[in-house]
């Protein structure tokens, strides 16, 4: 399992300067340094601060070859090459569109996102599951039936409709929660809201998913056996059932994980919660290159590494699985 | 037997007891959920202070006044900076007044004995007993009394390129700016050779300028008086002088936060440009600052307005006159209110509000005291110009101000289609130039013709806009509201007969027997953009004109705009400050951005007679007259005219009427909604610290807060007793089975 695990790790080194080669070229396809200069100094920047800014930010180099150093340098002294180093090194600099140093940046989204995210991502996972137990339990009943309509009406309802449906009905007119605001010392005050609509928004579609393979395992052999054995439901769904549904269940969750910490954009934005999801997003909107790449850059490790704890957590549902 | 009954009786009543027990935590938890408070304010004050919630959508992006210029970030820095001077807060049109300066000085000419100008200057005296807030940057953290020589660090940084000043080319105008900006670079040039990283960052900044030598044109005739001198007339830069660029800046500020990195500090220092040190009125709470969430501005005790009543400076009192008539009846002025010390509100929250939505239902809620009206609920806030009785019944009120702005359709006068461009690319036009040129003037009023902008406004802006009939907008020296511009209203059968001159009947090119295809690029993409463009180009469809739609992004946009590769295009400008010049140059034909890629005249329109009036007016008072000699173009002859400013503008005005470069579309007009609660408030076209003027009754707002936000439980408990007479007979029903 070590050599499989070093082997995944180097073939994840080509994915990740693969990802930030198509990020550099898409992006500089299609922008140019003097857009990043004006994003940053507003539509009325001359053209002399414009030139200035370009400069002290260093997208004054060719892009992929210097024709007017010798030797290396015509690849070294490369806006490529410079992007390279400074991602490779995990020196992200500051930001284009304030100046503001990256890392502090993600240090200060980081904390918002994960409180956020974490117990979104637990709370749908214990409720789905736990739904889809009930409904597999009752299958072919009219609660399994309604609970399906339910999950598809859920799934067909666009994100976007729950944000201002919950700070509508329960921010507005039920005056729950407030709407929106974010503090660190009253998290949870400000958490809740978003917390419900996060879990509830991405019910209908995971219980759907749950239920299709918790109803296939309940018609398995060995449930059969273990109720023949007088064995309580309980028992059968949470010590059998579950742990053979494993394998589809890890291989969702644990590609969830990088999410959590990438944070979610609607939520965030809607709810004014200062995470890694709106910071991506604004980064995206005002051509701030730097957060952009720092952001995809620790994405694409992130999923790598996601990838990898899913084939490992394989081998720990199902001891027939065997990492070569 | 009897044993398996009653073992699969056990399974069905543990199946139940089971999906009970869940069912009921699950109705459990739906109940106290409504439980909670709404209000986004846990730890707010007690009632002892005085504060004003509001909202920002953007994060500060700069908070340097000298590097700064967006509106957003103005409002932060106007209150914790302070210039030399400001705008009266209500009167309309726009006055000067004394911030930081005793008074708005009078310019003083001097001229040699032939009469040529040789200086004007404007001699500045400042208040004394200034002081700067507390801050680290100061010795033993306390901050210093402001004097001229402050000033005069303020306009050498502006001229330093490291500050990077947007509008550094405006204060070009004063006296040896230039060269010492040359000299200044020389300087860190010289330093930075054979070094590594930035040496001028080691170096006290105050020391850095002095090496450069002197600015010329800014001398420090006393501690609190300096003279700004030029050696031409220009008039405007008294307003470049009234804005936050022109600031009193600690140099101390500038080098401890700014300076070179300090080894050891627990956390990195702040940069001066996100770390303001001003004289205002009010400064940042340092302790609850978070730039993506929360803002708070709190009033600085020791600011000299509150210290020195006696000055009655006018930044430091109501206007003891209302500014317009309207002012009195509308509640902005009262009697009461007149000559009272500002300000009176103690802390200004910002909580960032990216949404429009969620904005706007916490206003409704009482926890913003102001909004703007979100597109989605206009219909809902405003009926017929005014509030609708649900929003008034509320306590809501409502003031409108037309925007220091103009938004237009251009048209690429160097574009042989369509403009008129200096020499035609086809020589077949170029050899026919003057019938070419007015069959393509003919084919602009016609495209003008045809867009109705009333419809526009109405349709896209919630009618919230004034039908723009020139570059100038209400409100500023030059407008002119009888003015109707013939070429600027809807008429589809003139723009039909013009075309038809223009040798374009029912819209179709000659040449080709299909209607004329032409182009308009746009650089936004979203569907409310293109219904926006689609509306232009479905106007000139009926008069037969076929235009394509080219939209890319804004970056591709950009690319084009300075290429030239453009015929049509749509764009705004917002004012610098308050005079006809910052409108009307962007039009003049060395701000061609054929001449420079970020030049203001997108629409690349030369005219030698326009450019010759524009600098007439340029530098003209408004009140003034200039006489001058011209040969009169038909008959040859000599004569000497003079004009005021007033009938220079409508020279230019009537010219841009005639040669249509821009369709003039719209002037904004910005409604702002504000509880009763809140009193004295004007909006106010050019970005500054008014809302020191600002009035907020606490006591009414957290009675009405407390009546609008009771929770209402009752739907909690009915959702949980819901779930489970849902789903009890279900489990009850699959018991029987088993059983």
């Amino acid at each position: 399992m070590t050599i499989y695990i070093i082997r995944r790790l180097l073939m994840g080194i080509p994915t990740v300067l693969g990802v930030l080669f198509i990020l550099f070229s898409l992006f500089f396809w299609i922008a140019k340094p003097e857009h990043i200069a004006v994003k940053a100094l507003g539509e009325k920047a001359r053209a002399e601060q414009i030139e200035q800014w370009i400069q002290d930010h260093g997208y004054n180099l060719p892009k992929f070859y210097n024709d007017s150093c010798s030797g290396w340098q015509r690849i070294t002294e490369t806006r490529l090459c410079q992007f390279y180093r400074s991602m490779l090194s995990f020196n992200f600099g500051r930001s284009d569109l304030d100046d503001i140093s990256i890392v502090e940046k993600i240090h200060d989204g980081m904390g918002p996102s994960l409180a956020l995210m974490v117990p979104v991502f637990i709370a749908s996972l214990v409720a789905a599951i736990s739904i889809s137990l009930f409904v597999a339990l009752f299958r072919g009943t009219y609660i399994d039936r309604f609970a399906l309509i339910l999950c598809v009406v859920g799934m067909s309802i666009v994100y976007f409709v729950y944000i201002i449906g919950g700070q509508y009905y329960l921010g507005k007119v039920l005056r729950w929660y407030p709407i929106s605001g974010w503090s660190s010392q009253h998290m949870i005050h400000f958490l809740t809201l978003p917390f419900i609509v996060g879990t509830i928004a991405g019910l209908g579609e995971s219980v759907r998913f749950y239920r299709t393979i918790m109803v296939n395992e309940i018609g398995s052999d060995y449930i059969r056996t273990a109720r023949a054995k007088g064995l309580g439901d309980a028992a059968i769904l949470f010590r059998h059932l579950l742990k053979n549904a494993m394998i589809p269940i890890l291989t969702r969750l644990v590609m969830a994980i990088p999410f959590l910490f990438t944070g979610s954009l609607l939520l965030e934005s809607f709810f004014g919660i200062p995470g890694l999801g709106r910071l991506t997003v604004e980064a995206i909107l005002n051509n701030d290159f730097r957060t952009i790449s720092a952001m995809v850059y620790i994405s694409s490790l992130l999923y790598i590494a996601a990838n990898l704890l899913t084939d490992i957590s394989y081998t720990l549902v199902d001891p027939r699985i065997r990492l070569q | 037997m009897r044993g398996s009954s009653a073992h699969r009786q056990g399974q069905g009543a543990r199946t139940t007891t089971g999906s009970l027990a869940f069912l009921v935590f699950l109705a459990a938890l739906l109940v106290p959920l409504g439980g909670c408070s709404n209000s986004p304010y846990p730890d707010a004050d007690n009632g002892t202070k005085v504060v004003y919630y509001s909202s920002f959508s953007q994060p500060p992006k700069h908070l340097d006044p000298q590097l700064s210029y967006t509106v957003s970030d103005g409002i932060y820095l106007s209150l914790c900076y302070e210039s030399l001077m400001s705008y009266a807060y209500l009167e309309r049109p726009l006055r000067l007044q004394p911030e930081l300066a005793l008074a708005v000085p009078k310019p003083v000419e001097e001229r040699d004995s032939e009469g040529k100008l040789v200086e004007i200057s404007y001699a500045f005296q400042i208040h004394s007993n200034v002081f700067y807030i507390d801050d680290p940057c100061f010795p033993n953290g306390k901050g210093r009394e402001a004097t001229a020589a402050d000033f005069l660090f303020a306009f050498k940084r502006l001229a330093d390129p490291e500050t990077n000043c947007p509008v550094v080319d405006s204060f070009g105008h004063i006296l040896g700016f230039r060269e010492f900006r040359t000299r200044l670079t020389a300087r860190r040039t010289e330093l930075m050779k054979g070094s590594i990283g930035n040496p001028s960052r080691s170096i006290d900044p105050r020391q850095l300028y002095a090496d450069a030598g002197d600015l010329a044109g800014i001398r420090i005739t006393g501690k609190y008086s300096f003279e700004v001198v030029m050696d031409h007339q220009y008039p405007q830069i008294m307003y470049w002088l009234a804005m936050r660029f022109v600031s009193a800046i600690p140099w101390e500020a500038v080098a401890y936060y700014d300076g070179e990195e300090h080894v050891g500090e627990k956390r990195k220092r702040d940069d001066f440009d996100q770390r303001p040190v001003g004289t205002g009125p009010y400064r940042f709470e340092w302790e609850t600052y978070n730039r993506e969430s929360r803002i708070v501005l709190v009033r600085n005790e020791d600011w000299w307005g509150t210290r020195h009543p006696e000055r009655r400076a006018p930044a430091a009192f109501f206007p003891s006159e209302p500014g317009t008539a309207l002012d009195r009846d509308a509640g902005i002025w009262t009697v009461e209110r007149a000559g009272k010390p500002v300000p009176s509100i103690d802390r200004i929250e910002w909580y960032r509000e990216k949404e429009a939505m969620p904005r706007f239902n916490k206003f409704l809620q009482g926890y913003y005291d102001a909004a703007a009206i979100p597109h989605e609920s206009f219909d809902r806030v405003i009926e017929n110009d005014n509030l609708t009785s649900e929003m008034a019944a509320h306590g809501i009120r409502l003031v409108k101000d037309v925007g220091l702005d103009v938004f237009y359709v251009g048209f690429n006068m160097d574009d042989d289609e369509i403009g008129a461009p200096t020499t035609f690319s086809d020589a077949k036009l170029e050899s026919n130039r003057a019938a070419e040129l007015a069959r393509r003037r003919k084919l602009r009023q016609a495209l003008s013709l045809a867009v109705d902008m009333r419809e526009y406004i109405r349709i896209f802006d919630n009618s919230l806009g004034v039908p723009a009939q020139s570059p100038l907008p209400p409100g500023l020296f030059g407008y002119e509201q009888d003015y109707q511009n013939p070429y600027a209203q809807h008429d589809i059968p003139r723009a039909e007969e013009l075309l038809r001159e223009a040798g374009y009947p029912n819209g179709i090119d000659p040449s080709t027997g299909e209607p004329l295809h032409l182009t308009y690029d746009a650089g936004n993409t979203s569907t409310r953009a293109r219904a926006i463009y689609n509306f232009y180009i479905d106007a000139w469809k009926k008069i037969g004109i076929n235009v394509e739609l080219a939209a890319t992004d804004y970056n591709k946009f950009q690319e084009k705009m300075h290429s030239g590769r453009y015929q049509i295009f749509s764009w705004g400008w917002i004012a610098d400050y308050p005079d006809p010049e910052n409108f009307l140059f962007l039009l003049y034909g060395p701000n061609s951005s054929k001449h420079g890629d970020h030049n203001p005249n997108h629409a690349r329109y030369e005219n030698a007679r326009y450019d010759r009036y524009f600098k007439r007016m340029e530098t003209l008072k408004n009140e003034e007259s200039t006489t001058w000699e011209e040969t009169d173009q038909v008959t040859g002859e000599k004569r000497t005219v003079t004009m005021s400013r007033l009938e220079i503008i409508r020279v230019l005005r009537d010219t841009l009427q005639e040669d249509c470069p821009w369709i003039p579309i719209m002037h904004s007009v910005d409604y702002l909604l504000y509880h009763d609660w809140m009193r004295y408030v004007k909006p106010h076209p050019i970005t500054g610290s008014y809302m020191r003027f600002y009035s907020i009754d606490s006591e009414t707002r957290a009675e009405r807060r407390h009546e609008w936000n009771q929770p209402i439980h009752w739907p909690a408990v009915a959702l949980a007793l819901g779930l489970l007479a849902f789903t009890v007979p279900g489990i009850v029903m699959v018991r029987r089975e088993r059983r």
